[in-house]
């Protein structure tokens, strides 16, 4: 639809109005030169403006009104002493007055596309007042082999009196009536207009005002049949040519208008302050009264409150934009008063502008807040190695070091005593010997257990769990021994599992235990829930949210859900990133 | 301390025919072996403590001759050792203080030594495998001796070069310092160095002469002196 096709038909309209106008037109030239120019100006000018409205965002009920116009101009011409003889004089006699009804609704709903009901009733009746009864005037008279301006004579074969009392002093009448009810409609809403909308309302409302009511007084002085010396026609016409000049002044503002809000609203808006970017929109729009609302203010169907100054004014109400992110997540509501929403490229540009601004602000926070959070965690991480290495010191000080210096201490004894009374002193160091020889070895497998060296998850993990037999149940996918290949992943899976055990044991030492490592979609999922009181939680430092961490920097994710007398049920996982591993895989070889 | 270290003075060996020794170490395990090894050479062992906290409790009711410390120990695991040893060598004159640590710590060294070195001791506590020097040294420190761990006085005079002391001896002294901290005897050092015993003792007295040490002291204890002048230096220098 956004190719060139849908320009044929406007284009083509526009076209055919401005030919039929010059050639319709021509015999008069020679006897209303100036005029005539004039008259294919406005044609020309309303042709250019009706396409020009149809190439920006406003909906296009507008551009198609301005071409209806430059049509409107051509039926005039038909309905001249240079097509007598011809039917054509009537047709454009029925046809001439559409311009009428049709620039009426132009002025009064521009820039918007729509018009209020007390309006379009106006402009309907103006409507059927018009054309139509010159229809009947055409109908009830007969052949007009000179003119629709010639009194109306006894050829008429209805009721002369009733033909040229009814359908054209009456319709007339009632014509003049409903234009000076549009000049008077116009005025008001030149008046009424608020906001960005007044630049484009007020010179066209005026125009329209000044053309109408020269109409109107043309009108009237056909239906009185008097007066033929004031000049309302010549006032009429000059007025209607300023029509689309005002209107082509308008769309040349109303470029750089937009331009100028856009980059306003979104300046504003990017900072993510709302109430920076309500003062730029109220600057933008003028619209002091325009708010913005954060997107939790109100529920999305609420209604306004009863306070909001725009329901104290005259207007019908409040117009609410809602402005979503790119995800469809509300990030503001905006209220504007709707006569300013009235012109609803500007306000569209606005309300855009600031949805983009403020994405932009919340994708720039989001961004700043994971970089924070990536920096911290890893920092923790950093401070988690440095304290998981004083501890191995300090272990190994406390530990296995004092029972190797015991046992130096038992030999220096040796030293003293006769050789036959060694046997004891032997002993003893024998036994201190193995026993800080197991204080290694338990530190030793507290740094990277051998079990997962040698056998992987599925030797090391029912190893964690054999000091619990009997209360625990364990259920792992074979496919789990695939972890090898990522030994991050394994050793990370490992800890998860020994902590949660530890945990399990200190703090639920009666529950019983179930344990499940399954791999699904490339995750490895783990699993470890009890019975018991719970109450855990991820408290920082703790042991768990060093965890939480480390599986945070593999990408995966770990939580506890522990409400307090329904266990605890520690879930972790962690994404294989080696995607050669099976879904669901057999035994590993 | 090793078997050629200066002997022991025997004038004050005679007052301390049974030495009373307290012993302060948060490791039970280390603490009891000690503790049974200094029975066995005949010390007297008159508490064991696990901190430092209890220490003036202890001396209220029995005085030992000398206190053992562990450095490490509660609450803060960080230096409670070496600040008890300074503590009690300013309440208690008459009672020595040995540190026995797992590691040697320049640091910790300094921070001893700070002060003073009179009746003060840092030995490694792999020492206890010998005997005969741990017995010495504990007899030195409670006599107002000074030991240092030859461990500790290699990794000090590794942390020291470029200080100004260390300036002012040439390179041959400062081999000779090095060795002599190390407790060898102007032989040993004559031997280790390609030199004649005259030489070294020439070198020596250069040492003692550049060197501010307290002229008084008796002759053993100057050469460990030399050694702490460094020290103290150090932590003048910090």
């Amino acid at each position: 639809m956004r190719s060139g096709s849908r320009w044929v038909l406007p284009v083509t309209v526009g076209l055919v109005a401005l030919v039929a106008k010059i050639l319709l037109s021509a015999p008069l030239l020679t006897s209303q030169a100036a005029l005539v120019a004039i008259t294919w100006l406005v044609t020309l000018s309303f042709a250019a403006v009706g396409l020009s409205l149809l190439a920006t965002d406003v909906p296009s009920a507008n551009g198609w009104a301005c071409l209806l116009m430059a049509c409107s101009t051509v039926p005039g011409d038909l309905n001249s002493t240079s097509y007598l003889s011809s039917g054509w004089t009537a047709v454009g006699f029925v046809l001439e007055p559409v311009y009428l009804p049709a620039g009426v609704a132009l002025a009064l709903r521009y820039p918007a596309s729509r018009l209020s009901a007390p309006n379009r009733l106006l402009v309907w009746s103006l409507a059927a007042v018009t054309s139509p009864v010159r229809l009947v005037t055409v109908l009830t008279a007969g052949p007009l082999p000179d003119g629709y301006y010639r009194p109306v004579t006894a050829a008429a074969w209805w009721s002369p009196f009733l033909h040229d009392a009814v359908f054209v002093r009456a319709g007339r009448g009632a014509a003049a009536l409903l234009l000076v009810g549009a000049s008077v409609a116009l005025v008001r809403r030149a008046a009424l207009a608020r906001g960005v909308s007044r630049e484009s309302v007020i010179p066209l409302t005026v125009i329209g005002a000044v053309t109408a009511l020269a109409a109107a007084v043309d009108q009237g002085i056909w239906a009185v049949n008097a007066f033929r010396e004031v000049p309302a026609d010549l006032v009429r016409d000059l007025s209607a040519a300023l029509v689309p000049v005002a209107l082509l002044g308008d769309l040349l503002r109303r470029r750089s208008a937009v331009a100028t809000i856009s980059q306003r609203v979104l300046r504003a808006a990017r900072s993510g302050d709302l109430e920076r970017t309500q003062a730029a929109l109220q600057l933008a729009l003028r619209d002091p009264q325009l708010r913005v609302l954060p997107p939790e203010c109100l529920a999305e169907d609420g209604p306004p409150p009863a306070d909001h100054p725009a329901l104290t004014s005259a207007s019908s109400g409040i117009c609410e934009y809602t402005v979503r992110g790119d995800d469809g997540r509300v990030l503001a509501r905006l209220w504007l008063d709707p006569r300013v929403a009235d012109d609803e490229e500007l306000v569209t540009a606005a309300v855009e502008a600031t949805g983009t601004g403020l994405e932009n602000a919340r994708l720039t926070s989001d961004l700043r807040r994971r970089n924070v959070e990536l920096r911290e965690s890893r920092a923790r991480i950093v401070a988690a190695g440095v304290e998981q290495r004083r501890q191995i010191e300090r272990d190994l000080h406390d530990g296995a070091q004092q029972g190797f210096l015991a046992v130096s201490a038992t030999l220096g004894r040796a030293q003293l005593v006769d050789p036959q009374q060694l046997g004891p002193l032997v002993d003893e160091a024998r036994t201190g010997l193995s026993a800080a020889l197991g204080e290694l070895r338990r530190l030793a497998r507290g740094i990277h257990p051998a079990a997962l060296s040698q056998g992987g998850l599925l030797a090391a993990v029912p190893a964690l769990c054999a000091p619990f037999a009997g209360r625990t149940t364990l259920v792992m996918a074979p496919a789990v021994g695939a972890c090898a290949h990522e030994p991050a992943i394994e050793t990370t899976a490992y800890f998860v599992v020994a902590e949660a055990l530890t945990n399990a044991a200190r703090y639920a030492p009666d529950a019983s235990v179930a344990v499940h490592l399954d791999i699904v979609d490339g995750v490895l999922r783990i699993e470890v829930s009890d019975d018991g009181p719970g109450g855990a939680h991820l408290a920082p430092g703790g042991g768990l949210s060093g965890l939480a961490d480390r599986v945070a920097a593999l990408g995966g994710e770990l939580g506890v859900d522990s409400r307090d007398a329904s266990g605890t049920r520690l879930r972790a996982k962690l994404p294989l990133h080696n995607r050669a591993v099976p879904s669901h895989g057999s035994e590993p070889s | 301390m090793t078997g050629s270290h200066p002997p022991y003075d025997g004038e004050t060996a005679a007052d301390a025919s049974r030495l009373s020794v307290l012993l302060v170490d948060d490791s039970t395990l280390f603490r009891r072996g000690l503790a049974s090894l200094l029975t066995a050479a005949g010390l007297e062992v008159v508490g064991e403590l696990g901190s430092a906290d209890a220490v003036d409790a202890v001396m209220a009711t029995r005085r030992p001759q000398v206190v053992v410390l562990d450095v490490r120990m509660p609450p803060s695991h960080t230096d409670e050792g070496i600040k008890a040893a300074a503590a009690i060598r300013r309440t208690y004159p008459d009672t020595g203080a040995l540190v026995l640590s797992t590691y040697a710590e320049g640091a910790w060294a300094r921070d001893l030594f700070a002060e003073g070195s009179e009746g003060l001791g840092y030995l490694l506590k792999d020492r206890v495998d010998d005997v005969a020097t741990l017995v010495e040294a504990l007899h030195r420190v409670a006599s107002g001796g000074t030991v240092v761990d030859p461990e500790v006085v290699t990794r000090l005079l590794a942390e020291t070069s470029r200080r100004p002391l260390l300036d002012l001896l040439s390179e041959r002294e400062r081999d000779v310092l090095a060795l002599m901290a190390q407790g060898l005897s102007n032989v040993g050092i004559g031997n280790r160095l390609f030199l004649s015993p005259r030489t070294v003792e020439a070198h020596i007295a250069a040492i003692f002469t550049k060197l501010p040490l307290d002229t008084q002291a008796n002759s053993s204890n100057r050469r460990v002196l030399a050694v702490l002048a460094f020290l103290q230096d150090q932590v003048r220098h910090a």
